[in-house]
């Protein structure tokens, strides 16, 4: 009787609702155009849910913890930027220079939080003014493409396997890996607990300063991850690069479900809502919605996704 | 009714109002009646009901019945404004002064369209009726001063004089003006000349008073109602009035020690867990010194401002001591300890009087909450084991009696009990010896308190002490091997109650 | 006057207790105009070619946009709010109003009456706006980057990411003219016109009373009966309308409408904002000082420029001031917890 009872209310709304989306989508797309099962279409679709969803992971944890990071888009293009230099001169050194730059920017965001206590919507509006500006010294506002004999240090990353890539691995991984983290350490059961309510979490002596700095750093180096992988497909980079992500990525999030008041969602419901968003955005293109129209449609799921999850029993006063 | 009743009608009466939240009665069947030009005072304990009357006076709650009449017509409230249309005000503990703004603004906030020359707000009118309803009122503050310049009690009189000025404008017939506790935060001489403004007030106006302090509501009061744990208990016209009477009927019956447990009281043992010397708090109490033994409960007494709740803060790290010296086990910890964190680390615990949003994470399963304080701990490989989570909350949910179909239920769905009793499973499990608790049983039920109190001389025995503020003296007597009593942020006296129980009335002597 | 005798630990207690509101209020009143008189005094000295009479009419000019999106931001976070669609809006009623005005991609004339239509529009979305952040209850910030993307996208559609580039003169006009023997821009003075009309709504009609009101405490005013929801429609409303404005004028500029227009709009309105002296807490700030936001920031982005400093540090330059002028004026007991 206990057993059962545990069962029925871990099955979980916030959880069920994004997966019955992405199999209705994907029905709905598969039986109305036979391409979009074709090997292209699918590793297309995995492709552009792989990227967002892991620039996404960090953003879940930010969002997780009731902040928000609007610095995305100008990390991207840093991130992006630097790697290009880096691998055009270093190799594949790149790698860990990029991850290394990726926690400190993260780093970044989460001391000015923590020191300055001021709202997470400011302190990272301001530090994309400065990230942008970085990424304008280093490229010369313009840019940056990959020079040809470093082009092998990137290739592996796009070889395809059927529709996969090791892109794609990386996108799993991390997938695995973030899953853990969040359900499965400390800091993972705090991040939820500062997202419910910080208040309690304080008064029980858990570390909520820490946990948030963990938060942001690792939205920047998941940034970071996903600069590798946008640089691996476009092989160029330049300071326009990385704001059209922003909207995106954010959408990304609260579509899978999880909530902008905090505490409810995560990396599960990041992927979904990956999978939700590209989906849709080729599945309006194999049955021929205007590419135009998306724009408004991203933004418009944005507002129904936030007003749908939000725990306004939570929030007294909307500012 | 004893008292009031002239050959007419009072011009407000209150008639068998009762009110409920969730499974507590606040108000059963209270009476309360008030004439012009007359200062009614209402006391009781905290938790007597005083704060929801006047609430509902006011429209802020509405009445699961009774009815209120004013001038003999029968009145209904649907929220603040239609109480004001009535000419009823209330002054706030936490009062409604906007800072950013200034006198005369705060003054007519909200009723801005008296004041409209062609849609443009005339300053100068404002200025006018400003200067004017504090000259009459006597109020000498210069209406264009900002308000985050105001004392304390000048904020209260532009409150009061806002109130009567709308009542005014309203055309109500004598403004009612409720005063929830306005001399909390004020010093003697500001009382003095509250006193004095409230007397002068009189000529025009009705005035509810509440306070706990009864010295101020004998001199003050024409007439005095009692509450009790939500009920009337009396009401006494000036001639009658004693604090000594008001004290006796404040308090009533002595419960039996038994509910409390006593017969389980066991002696503290001699070593000093905790100890402050010379503790001070610039805003909230000073010069605290006292110690805390291993296994002992120790309560602290006093009203709301008396330092109690900033003292207990501080010892959790929530706020600070500006100076002064505390050991733990003998050793100094002044300056390692800045932050709640700091403070679990050395040992001690805080149960918070918010229940629902300080001590517990509403949306998340029981096991989580109470495995909060030991996530550490539950490691296994590096990772949080579900299962030992599983373990460990089975056996305290076991062990202390917390009644839900699954542990895995949400705690915003626990009643209250249950609710407290999976807080003070969490800290039992984090086994942090020194525990502050801030009304632990508040808002719970006559049998899950009983069981709350057994848990804690449970813990007692266990060695872990107890600094606890109660919700009734009763309580703090029936539980405390010692207690403290604050006022003004000083200790007044530490009471032995090892041997033999003092009563309410000692305490209330040094409190009041 | 007598005052009331207070003792003199009290007074103390309360000049402590709010003395961070006394800092904000010094600096919403006098910090922004000493930061701008020391940058006119250092760039004068500094950069041989700023105090001459071209220069201050080119910094008036490059600032009259930046006023006006300056002043309706200052007028939203006066509520205690934030607007980050003005990107979206102002690209879309640039987009829109080229195409009404004569034009390279169609035939329409309508002439000034585009820059009517271009407001309504702009209120309509800054209406939107309002509408979805009081009754869904979504925090500002979401609620208008959200809805600044479907203007952006409504902008993108109408004319397929093209720019149209307008012929129109009166148009034009509006940019080009210079009054007062070619010293003022007419810009700028349309700019400082809508600024002090908003002063006048928000220091002398019930809606600007009551935006402070709200912006000082909700919760307090909530009690007195004050319509908290219609108030934050009407001034989103409004910053929506003066948005839709800011794009045309952004056209009048730059001869042609695009959807990149307005890039880098929402960056420095806020800084701006910020630089006046508003704290984002609300209820604190004056809407000139938006003026004085703008004009600062704008001068101290010309000097940078003649002092030859590279213009791609501007941003950070920018973002560093957003950050730090938010720590120093945000009311942190207001909020609590730190989101």
């Amino acid at each position: 009787m206990k057993k059962i009872q545990f069962k029925k209310s871990n099955i979980d709304l916030t959880k069920l609702l994004p997966l019955v989306a992405v199999i209705t989508l994907f029905t709905f797309f598969s039986l109305r155009n036979s391409q979009f099962l074709g090997l292209y279409n699918i590793g297309n679709i995995l492709d552009f849910a792989n990227t967002y969803f892991i620039a996404g992971i960090g953003l879940t944890f930010v969002i997780l913890i009731g902040s928000i990071d609007l610095s995305i888009g100008a990390m991207i293009s840093l991130d992006t930027i630097i790697f290009i230099i880096m691998i055009n001169a270093l190799g594949f050194w790149a790698y860990p220079i990029i991850i290394v730059i990726g926690i400190a920017l993260g780093l970044f965001n989460g001391v000015v939080l923590m020191r300055l206590k001021i709202p997470s919507f400011i302190v990272t509006l301001g530090s994309s003014g400065i990230f942008m500006s970085l990424a304008l010294i280093f490229s010369g506002a313009g840019p940056i493409g990959l020079v040809p004999k470093q082009l092998h240090t990137l290739s592996f990353l796009t070889a395809r396997i059927g529709p996969f890539t090791v892109n794609h691995l990386l996108g799993l991984i991390l997938f695995i890996v973030f899953q853990i983290i969040q359900n499965k350490t400390v800091f993972g059961k705090t991040v939820y607990a500062v997202g419910h309510s910080e208040v309690t979490t304080k008064l029980s002596g858990l570390p909520i300063m820490r946990t948030k700095l963990i938060s942001f750093t690792i939205s920047g180096l998941c940034t970071a991850l996903a600069s590798i992988v946008i640089v691996s497909i476009m092989l160029s980079a330049a300071p326009s690069t990385g704001p059209p992500y922003m909207l995106l990525i954010i959408a990304t999030v609260v579509v899978g479900g999880t909530s902008l008041s905090g505490g409810i969602g995560g990396v599960y419901n990041t992927l979904l809502g990956s999978l939700l968003l590209s989906m849709l955005r080729n599945g309006m293109n194999v049955i021929g919605i205007n590419i135009y129209y998306q724009q408004i449609i991203y933004g418009a799921i944005i507002i129904a996704a936030v007003s749908l999850t939000l725990d306004r029993s939570k929030i007294k006063i909307v500012k | 009714m004893k008292i009031g009743s002239n050959s007419m009608d009072p011009f407000l009466n209150m008639v068998n109002i009762s009110k409920s939240f969730l499974d507590v009665k606040a108000l059963q069947e209270v009476n309360l009646s008030i004439n012009e030009n007359e200062i009614v005072g209402l006391v009781g304990e905290n938790g007597a009901g005083k704060s929801t009357l006047v609430k509902i006076l006011a429209g802020v709650y509405k009445a699961d019945q009774g009815k209120i009449s004013i001038d003999g017509k029968d009145i209904y409230f649907n929220n603040p404004q239609d109480a004001k249309k009535h000419g009823i005000g209330i002054v706030f503990q936490e009062q409604s002064i906007l800072n950013n703004m200034t006198v005369y603004e705060n003054l007519f906030l909200g009723q801005e369209k008296f004041f409209l020359n062609f849609g443009v707000l005339s300053k100068e009118r404002m200025l006018k009726e400003a200067c004017e309803i504090l000259a009459e009122l006597d109020i000498d503050i210069v209406p264009t001063r900002n308000a985050n310049t105001l004392s304390f009690v000048q904020r209260e009189m532009i409150e009061i004089a806002r109130n009567v000025w709308l009542a005014r404008k309203s055309n109500a017939k004598v403004p009612i003006i409720l005063l929830d506790e306005p001399t909390t935060a004020l010093e003697q001489n500001d009382i003095k000349f509250l006193f004095q403004k409230l007397n002068e007030l009189k000529k025009h106006t009705a005035i509810i008073f509440i306070s706990h302090r009864l010295e101020e509501i004998v001199t003050l009061c024409d007439r005095v109602y009692v509450l009790k744990d939500g009920k009337n208990v009396g009401c006494f016209s000036k001639d009658d009035i004693s604090e000594n009477l008001l004290r006796s009927k404040m308090v009533g019956k002595e419960l039996v020690g038994e509910f409390y447990q006593s017969s389980m009281q066991r002696k503290a043992g001699e070593k000093v867990v905790l100890e402050l010397k010379g503790c001070f708090n610039k805003h909230a109490f000073y010069d605290v010194s006292f110690q805390l033994k291993e296994g002992e409960i120790l309560s602290i007494c006093g009203t709301i401002g008396s330092g109690k709740e900033a003292l207990c803060k501080a010892i959790f790290g929530i706020t600070k001591f500006d100076s002064g010296e505390v050991y733990i086990d003998g050793v100094d910890v002044k300056g390692s300890i800045n932050s709640p964190m700091d403070a679990f680390n050395k040992g001690i615990g805080y149960i918070p009087e918010d229940r629902r949003n300080e001590g517990l994470i509403l949306n998340l399963p029981i096991f989580e909450n109470i495995t909060l304080t030991v996530l550490k701990k539950l490691k296994s490989h590096g990772m949080v084991s579900r299962k030992k989570q599983f373990e460990v909350t089975e056996k305290m949910v076991k062990k202390i009696d917390i009644r839900s179909a699954s542990i895995a239920a949400l705690c915003k769905n626990l009643s209250g009990g249950n609710q407290q009793k999976v807080v003070l499973g969490k800290w039992l499990l984090s086994g942090n010896k020194i525990l502050v608790m801030s009304h632990p049983t508040r808002g719970v039920d006559v049998g899950a308190k009983q069981q709350i109190y057994t848990l804690m001389r449970e813990m007692v025995n266990d060695g872990v002490s107890l600094i606890t503020m109660g919700d009734s003296f009763e309580e703090d007597i029936g539980l405390a091997n010692r207690i403290i009593i604050m006022k003004d942020g000083k200790i007044m006296t530490i009471i032995d109650a090892n041997e033999s129980k003092p009563t309410s009335v000692d305490l209330i002597k040094y409190i009041v | 006057m007598i005052v009331v005798k207070m003792k003199q630990d009290t007074d103390d207690f309360f000049l402590k207790k709010y003395s961070r509101e006394k800092i904000a209020l010094l600096i919403s009143g006098k910090a922004s105009f000493i930061a701008l008189c020391s940058l006119i005094v250092i760039f004068s000295f500094s950069a041989h070619n700023f105090f001459s009479l071209s220069n201050l009419t080119n910094i008036l000019d490059l600032s009259a946009i930046l006023l006006l999106t300056s002043t309706a931001m200052t007028f939203v976070l006066m509520l205690g709010s934030i607007d980050l669609s003005v990107e979206g809006i102002a690209g879309l009623t640039g987009i829109v109003g080229a195409l009404m005005v004569k034009n390279f991609s169609n035939s329409n004339d309508y002439g000034l009456l585009s820059i009517i239509i271009c407001i309504l529009i702009g209120a309509i979305f800054g209406l939107l706006n309002g509408i979805v952040f009081t009754k869904l209850k979504i925090p500002s910030f979401m609620t208008t980057l959200g809805l600044g993307a479907v203007a952006t996208g409504v902008g993108i559609l109408v004319t397929r990411g093209y720019p149209v580039i307008i012929t129109d003169q009166s148009i034009r006009g509006l940019a080009l003219t210079k009054l007062l023997g070619g010293v003022i821009p007419l810009l700028f003075v349309i700019a400082i016109t809508i600024n002090l009309l908003i002063w006048f709504v928000s220091e002398r009609t019930i809606l600007g009373r009551h935006v402070i009101a709200i912006g000082g405490d909700e919760a307090i005013v909530k009690d007195l009966g004050i319509k908290i929801d219609l108030v934050k429609i009407i001034v989103f409303a409004i910053s929506g309308a003066m948005f839709g404005l800011a794009g045309m004028l952004l056209v009048a500029r730059l001869g042609a409408g695009d959807i990149k227009n307005s890039i880098g709009l929402l960056f420095d309105a806020v800084a701006a904002s910020l630089i006046g002296g508003i704290a984002i807490t609300g209820g604190i700030g004056k809407i000139p000082h938006a003026a004085i936001g703008a004009i600062t920031l704008t001068i101290l982005r010309n000097g940078m420029v003649l002092l030859g400093i590279s213009p791609y540090i501007q941003q950070g330059v920018v973002g560093t001031i957003i950050i730090l002028t938010v720590a120093v004026t945000i009311e942190r007991k207001k909020i609590g917890v730190i989101k």
